[in-house]
Order: C-alpha cells, then sequence, then structure tokens
C-alpha cells in the first residue's frame, strides 16, 4: 500500500505541474499531457500554492490512469520479456489518448 | 486605423513563426491571410533562400509506409489533444504550430521529419474536410488516419507495425 507521503508527493508534482502550464498559457498543453479537464485547470490555475498543498495531501490521488486498456495490453505482450519499447509502441500510445474521456470526429460525429 | 495595423502586426507575426518552421507559402497565406509574395519575401529573410515550389502533398501522398501512415496518425492525435472539440472543425495556425511543436517533442526532431509543418496541414485540412477518416483500432486501442488514396491499407498501422516486429523473417 502507497504511503499517505508516496500520494502527497505524487499530487504535488502533478497540481504544480498543471498549474504552471496554466499560468505559462499552456492550458491545452497541459489538458493533452496531464488529461486534467479545462474547468479544473482554470481552478487550479488561480489556487495559492499553500492550497495546492493541502489538496496535494488530501490522502487520495487527484488524478487518473488514461492509457486506454487495449493499448496497455499490447505494451505489456510486447515488453514482457524485459525487451525496450519500440519506438512505433510509443507512438500508439500517444495515438490512443483520450482527453476528457471524449474523442471526435469532425463534424460531431462520436468515435467508439 | 490602429487596430487595422495591430491586426497586420499580429498577421505578420503569425506568418513569421509560420515561415520559421518552414511552412510553405500558399498554407501560410491561408491561415495568415497576407499576401503570398510578402511571405516568399519573409521565407526568404529568414532562410535565405526562397521557399520550396510545387503542390501540397495530400494525405495519400504522404501515406506510403506503415510508419508514415502512424506519424501522420500520432500528429491528429496531438492536435485533436490540444485543440479539443474544435480541433475537427478548423486549422487553428497557432494550435497547428503549438501541437506540431508537440509533437517533434514528442516523437523526436528526427522521427518528426517526415511530417513537416507543410504535410501537418495538409492531413489536417483533409481530414477535417473528410477526405480522410480517423477510425479507432478494436484491438489496440490507437486511433488511425486512412484514405481512400494511401497506398498502405485502410488499417491500423501501429497493429502492422507490431506484427511485423514480431514476424521471425524480419
Amino acid at each position: 500500500m502507497p504511503s499517505p507521503n508516496d500520494i502527497t508527493t505524487l499530487n504535488r508534482l502533478y497540481l504544480t505541474k498543471a498549474r504552471e502550464l496554466a499560468l505559462q498559457g499552456e492550458e491545452s498543453r497541459a489538458t493533452y499531457l496531464l488529461g486534467i479537464p479545462m474547468e479544473a485547470l482554470s481552478v487550479i490555475r488561480r489556487m495559492p500554492l499553500s492550497a495546492i498543498e493541502d489538496l496535494a495531501e488530501s490522502g487520495v490521488l487527484t488524478f487518473g490512469f488514461r492509457t486506454a486498456l487495449p493499448c496497455l495490453k499490447a505494451f505489456a505482450a510486447e515488453t514482457q520479456d524485459g525487451s525496450p519499447s519500440s519506438a512505433h509502441l510509443k507512438m500508439q500510445l500517444l495515438a490512443s489518448h483520450k482527453v476528457d474521456g471524449v474523442r471526435r470526429e469532425p463534424h460531431g460525429r462520436h468515435l467508439s | 486605423m490602429a487596430a487595422i495595423s495591430l491586426e497586420r502586426h499580429r498577421s505578420v507575426d503569425l506568418a513569421l513563426a509560420l515561415v520559421q518552421r518552414k511552412l510553405r507559402t500558399s498554407p501560410a497565406h491561408v491561415l495568415t491571410g497576407l499576401p503570398e509574395a510578402e511571405i516568399r519575401s519573409l521565407y526568404r529573410l529568414v532562410h535565405g533562400r526562397s521557399p520550396t515550389s510545387g503542390s501540397i502533398p495530400s494525405t495519400g501522398h504522404l501515406m506510403t509506409s506503415r510508419r508514415r501512415q502512424a506519424k501522420i496518425s500520432v500528429f491528429i492525435a496531438v492536435y485533436l489533444g490540444l485543440a479539443g472539440d474544435e480541433g475537427g472543425r478548423h486549422v487553428d495556425a497557432r494550435m497547428l504550430i503549438r501541437s506540431h511543436d508537440l509533437f517533434q517533442e514528442l516523437i523526436g526532431v528526427r522521427q518528426a521529419e517526415e511530417v513537416d509543418l507543410t504535410a501537418a496541414w495538409s492531413v489536417l485540412r483533409e481530414y477535417q474536410s473528410g477526405i480522410s477518416r480517423r477510425p479507432c483500432c478494436k484491438d489496440c486501442g490507437a486511433c488511425y488516419i486512412i484514405t481512400d488514396t494511401a497506398d498502405v491499407p485502410p488499417s491500423c498501422p501501429f497493429c502492422a507495425l507490431r506484427r511485423r516486429c514480431a514476424s521471425p523473417s524480419v
């Protein structure tokens, strides 16, 4: 079981990175790379560091796992013997990321 | 008058950012609204030579291999990831720059060479207009670009590359 300190450290890194990107005007990058919804980002952007610290110490992770399960399985299968992941496997991970849980095609068509 | 001047400064600033990344003249003209002659002149100032001329490659022409199809698919994923819902509707010049810069960061500048900014603009425009499509693979979960005019089959490039790597003959 992870110690409360581990959770706090992970939260602190995540939240301060999100806040830093937001303050730099890199909201879209934060959304894509960190998976943080834009609405949450605009709140975190305005939070003082003391509040970030309090949130980090909440005891539970403030972010979730984003890698698509089929992609994770493919990654695990290819690297199970300890061999390094290939370039195309890394690209596959990038091509499978969802943002805000929604993927769309042009003209609002939703993808399954 | 001041508003027009400020708008023009913004257009020139944007054109400069695009030209520094070697975007060709016609897409830079479409994205900034500046005359092509002015963009060509800007390009010569920045790079000391004229921009490449000729037609802009289509997605079909660009997707000559599975690896290229994979890279194009990653670029589109990054653009849509950054641009959100608007990403599927129109090409935003600033978002194009941001997403291409991030694409280079994520897969490496050398790996990204095959999908330069002009190619990125072209594939994005064709995706938005429905010329190419972006299904998601049921086996690996990745979304990939397909088009009727490409040399590669309309299936998942990531699974194809994985199978190729796993094949004992390779």
